[in-house]
């Protein structure tokens, strides 16, 4: 039998969008803000990510359902050697 | 923002509390071991009235109405009446005898679902409803039956609306209905501390306007939950409103949902509903004689109980979401409706002359 749920149902809400933060592979942060209290109802980020790791982190945001934008700026000549990712996710 | 009597003004019968599962938050107290049920003679009579005194909707609920035998026949009777038909159930008995009984009669089936399939079964009290209610949902498809499901918000679960959304949309429902959790019956006992309070009131009326948004043609989304403006808007719809009927205004145009327990009690607004403020028993007397003494005996009060929480809501100004109907619940159980003539009308207190004019049950064709 399933346990009893605990917590407040809003908090969960933006649990998977908060997360992404620390599940971003690689990444240096350009820009990062939480709007809304006490979670965040929006978050808009820009970060820079090696290529090697651009695949992964670019699944992980694609996968939520949460997100409602994303850019991705390829830097590097001649040849690219960095992204930038910008992305705004519903928390 | 449609009020409690809506455009379709609804009553609610509990045929009878016995059910196949022992749901944690149930209202009723149904379970496999209880009963009671009401007598299909007594409900044909029932349906018959209420259509007369201008009820267009007919909602069965329990227990498990698929349990109910007669169910078919009360759904006939309201068909013939001229009401609408809908059916609440676990959907777990959805097969297809059942379904050719509902086919013909039944307008819209309502079923629960609670979350993912293991807060379903949390709350459903047992670990096969979840797969028992969803290996029905094929043959409800094939049947042609239109169908929703209704979802219990309580205070841990908002951030599963969106799952439930997608389910809906994907098992082709037309209608997802958000209801808050309510303090009667067994949640009472069972889910202390789950009763959803203004911040996940507030947090569910926005989930339910983005999923609304999100999936706009594909379901129709409605939540049991009042905005303060639209409170202010539509005072009406709240009951803050004059107390004698108007034109060709009926009963149910005042007083609806009207539900009918299985105990035979006919109870305004939701079951449960504070003993003081209820009609009295089917059992005992006609509707629309019930309905006649409520109304001049209790409306007034009933009408000045509503504008007394509708004030507070509206002063308070610290919900910006509310469930009126547990506001209303609440101040019922606080004040009999001797207590509000008492306070509110000294000149109509039991004993005292009433002049106004005596209000009578209109009744008019539906047809």
């Amino acid at each position: 039998m399933a346990t009893k749920p605990s917590g407040r149902g809003s908090a969960k809400l933006s649990a998977a969008a908060v997360a992404i933060k620390s599940k971003l592979k690689g990444v240096k942060i350009i820009d990062w803000h939480e709007l809304g209290q006490p979670g965040p109802d929006w978050i808009t980020g820009t970060v820079h990510s090696s290529l090697a790791d651009l695949k992964s982190n670019v699944t992980l945001l694609t996968k939520l359902k949460e997100l409602r934008d994303l850019n991705i700026l390829i830097h590097g000549t001649p040849r690219p050697d960095l992204a930038q990712i910008k992305f705004t996710v519903r928390g | 923002m449609q009020g409690p009597a809506g455009k379709y003004p609804s009553l609610q019968i509990h045929p009878g509390r016995r059910c196949n599962l022992q749901c944690l938050h149930c209202y009723s107290d149904s379970g496999p071991r209880v009963s009671e049920q009401l007598d299909i003679d007594v409900l044909r009579r029932v349906i018959s009235d209420a259509a007369s005194i201008g009820y267009m909707v007919l909602s069965v609920s329990g227990g498990e109405p698929l349990l109910y035998s007669a169910l078919g026949e009360v759904l006939r009777a309201a068909h013939v009446a001229g009401m609408a038909t809908t059916v609440t159930t676990n959907g777990m008995l959805l097969d297809q005898r059942q379904l050719e009984i509902l086919a013909s009669d039944c307008d819209l089936i309502a079923i629960s679902l609670d979350g993912t399939p293991e807060s379903h079964n949390f709350m459903r009290n047992s670990p096969r409803a979840f797969d028992g209610m969803c290996s029905r949902l094929e043959g409800l498809r094939r049947s042609g039956i239109p169908f929703g499901f209704i979802f219990t918000l309580t205070f841990h679960n908002v951030h599963e609306l969106d799952w439930v959304a997608q389910f809906a949309v994907e098992q082709g429902a037309q209608l997802l209905q958000l209801h808050p959790l309510e303090p009667v019956g067994r949640a009472i006992r069972t889910l202390d501390g789950s009763l959803p309070d203004a911040e996940e009131n507030a947090a569910a009326a926005f989930e339910a306007l983005r999923i609304k948004e999100l999936y706009k043609d594909l379901i129709d989304v409605q939540i049991d939950l009042a905005t303060i403006p639209a409170l202010l808007e539509h005072p009406t719809r709240v009951f803050v409103r004059d107390a004698n009927l108007c034109g060709d205004q009926t009963v149910a145009d005042v007083v609806a949902p009207l539900v009918v327990e299985s105990s035979g009690v006919v109870a305004p607004l939701q079951y449960g509903f504070p003993r003081d403020w209820c009609w009295g028993n089917i059992k005992e007397a006609r509707l629309p004689a019930l309905a006649s003494s409520w109304l001049s005996r209790d409306y007034a009060a009933f009408l000045a109980l509503c504008r007394f929480v509708y004030g507070q809501l509206v002063a308070n100004g610290d919900e910006p979401v509310v469930n009126w109907y547990q506001h209303v619940h609440a101040a019922a159980a606080r004040f009999s409706p001797q207590n509000v003539r008492e306070l509110t009308m000294p000149d109509c207190a039991v004993g005292a002359t009433d002049s106004r004019k005596p209000l009578s049950v209109a009744t008019r064709s539906i047809l």
